[in-house]
């Protein structure tokens, strides 16, 4: 299989600025990671052990402080933001809280027109396939953030995740602000978008079903270090580290 | 133990009877009937905003300012807690309650056990509400040390700790958990699950669970009431609910979970959306989005019905029409 993303040994450290000292917080202590073309890696751990951070710094939106990323054997760790520019497209984010990260001002069909090439018949042609594509009617197209669903704003992030086809996405918690039935619809819509556009997730979870529903193969996060990594059956049946053990067994 | 002699029978602690809860404009619930009994876990389940945390602030009377109980009447014990300021002798001493998120609750510039000794009733010397306070601690899974820390200095697992300390230090006979565990972590969710359910023999206590996880109701509960606009359209049994759903919203809900479905299989979801408050259909709520959906479900609501060992709201059992 064909590796997309490589990592080694990367390292990020937070500072935080107190009165009279300052701490420092490893949020990611030497991680090594590699994901395959085609596949959903699932991310689970616990929260503050690193998961969202390794998600952002792996698609620079953070810098780290060491180790490697390699993106289709290109080091992109040191790449000038100019540079890097080319490949952006490639990788995209949604976030967990559909509420915060969809820009309020702006409607919804503009968000997603922002990202796509072309004159502007094309891209208002293209968001409006988009927005169809995620199951949002175009009589929509103007609407703002506010006027939609929790459900439905995550499916305009999808949307807008999309406008520039990427072959990467992170997928940050993306269900677990919404009910059960919303869940279950976003969920089908990641699995269809997956098989139409051949894309690769990385599904940062801390939902245990999701993580057997979804992933090929899951990483285990405790304290900023991946601690197991493996097939989804293979972790569920026969967990190696503690940590990952005791979450196994929590599941209801 | 500290406990007061209490009688060891199944008898009710607390009745619903049709209670309707909303202003002039919107009613939030509509005829709620349920009872709870002693040593019993029920769970109210159901999605955002479907009325099941208001349920429970109506039984404490924290509704917010703009809503009242319309109609019905709940009771305590035999105390008839709708009443006028009866609820002011019950709430924080025979009725406890706990909250999602434990940290915008507890008061940051006090200790823990400063906060849990203002929560104690009776008037008892100080040093006796240490020893109390630092026994239900211990009870919890706390260490002693947490009497003396803040909130901040404690993880989210150790503050809903905390809380359920704060509620159970009057002895209650009742305790109200709304979705206790869905901030926290998976597995700190469920160590305060499984502390919950040894609670209710060591206190003899029953806890009202609210909750939108239904394999996590099945897994707390006795019993599972399943709320959806305000309404309730299912309540029997745990096990059966899960296993044995009747009501199509219930059945649809439950068909929603990943866990149902192997790998990436196609998930059925319910179509549609929750209706909003403002516009309910002006039969049963659920009928837009049902399949099973007959002419009488647009016109009417559909009545209480005893099928199996669990009451529906649902035409599909019978013809009985909410008056």
């Amino acid at each position: 299989m064909e590796i997309l993303w490589k990592v080694e040994n990367l390292k990020k450290e937070y500072e935080i600025k107190g009165e009279f000292k300052s701490v420092k917080i490893s949020a990611l202590k030497n991680i090594n990671l590699e994901i395959y073309k085609g596949e959903v890696l699932g991310l689970a751990g616990e929260s503050g052990s690193g998961k969202t951070t390794f998600g952002k710094v792996l698609i620079k939106l953070i810098e780290p402080d060491k180790g490697k990323i390699i993106y289709k054997n290109i080091d992109i760790t040191e790449m000038p933001e100019k540079i890097l520019r080319n490949y952006r497209k490639n990788f995209q984010i949604i976030f967990q809280d559909p509420y915060k990260s969809l820009n309020p001002r702006i409607s919804c069909g503009f968000t997603i027109m922002e990202g796509i090439k072309g004159n502007k018949k094309e891209r208002f042609e293209k968001s409006i396939e988009l927005l169809n594509l995620v199951g949002i009617k175009k009589e929509r197209f103007y609407d703002y953030p506010h006027q939609f669903s929790g459900g439905e704003r995550q499916r305009i992030a999808i949307a807008r995740a999309l406008s520039t086809e990427p072959e990467f996405i992170v997928c940050d918690e993306p269900t677990s602000n919404l009910d059960v039935s919303i869940q279950g619809q976003i969920l089908n819509l990641f699995i269809d978008l997956k098989e139409k556009f051949n894309l690769t997730y990385l599904f940062i979870t801390h939902n245990l079903k999701i993580l057997k529903f979804i992933s090929d193969r899951i990483a285990i996060m405790y304290k900023g270090e991946i601690v197991e990594t493996g097939k989804t059956e293979e972790i569920f049946r026969n967990p190696k580290h503690p940590y990952t053990e005791k979450l196994i067994n929590s599941e209801i | 133990m500290f406990l007061t002699q209490k009688t060891g029978k199944m008898e009710k602690i607390l009745t619903v009877r049709n209670i309707f809860v909303g202003n002039k404009e919107v009613k939030i619930l509509r005829n709620i009937n349920f009872e709870i009994k002693k040593r019993e876990i029920l769970s109210i389940v159901g999605e955002s905003g479907c009325g099941k945390s208001m349920t429970l602030r109506t039984i404490i009377k924290l509704l917010p300012k703009n809503l009242k109980i319309l109609k019905g009447e709940i009771y305590f014990e035999d105390i008839k807690i709708t009443e006028y300021n009866e609820i002011g002798k019950i709430r924080g001493k025979k009725i406890g309650m706990i909250f999602q998120e434990p940290s915008s609750y507890l008061n940051p510039l006090f200790t823990i056990g400063n906060q849990i000794e203002e929560a104690i009733k009776n008037n008892i010397k100080k040093i006796e509400k240490k020893e109390k306070i630092m026994k239900i601690l211990q009870e919890i899974g706390l260490s002693p040390d947490v009497y003396y820390s803040y909130p901040h200095q404690l993880s989210g697992g150790m503050q809903q700790r905390a809380m359920i300390a704060m509620a159970l230090i009057n002895n209650p006979d009742l305790l109200l958990a709304d979705e206790p565990t869905t901030a926290l972590d998976v597995t700190t969710a469920f160590g305060i699950i499984k502390l919950l359910k040894n609670l209710v023999s060591i206190y003899n206590l029953s806890i009202i669970f609210v909750t939108h996880d239904i394999s996590l109701a099945k897994y707390i509960s006795d019993k599972i009431i399943v709320m959806y606009a305000g309404i309730i359209v299912e309540k029997g049994d745990a096990y059966s609910i899960y296993n044995n759903p009747l009501h199509p919203y219930t059945q649809k809900l439950i068909n929603c979970l990943p866990e149902k479905y192997n790998k990436r299989e196609k998930i059925k979801t319910i179509e549609g959306e929750v209706p909003s408050f403002k516009n309910l259909p002006s039969g049963c709520p659920f009928s837009p989005r049902c399949e099973y959906k007959m002419k009488i479900c647009e016109e009417k609501i559909p009545g209480e019905i005893n099928v199996e060992n669990r009451t529906v709201r649902c035409f599909k059992y019978g013809n009985t029409v909410e008056s």
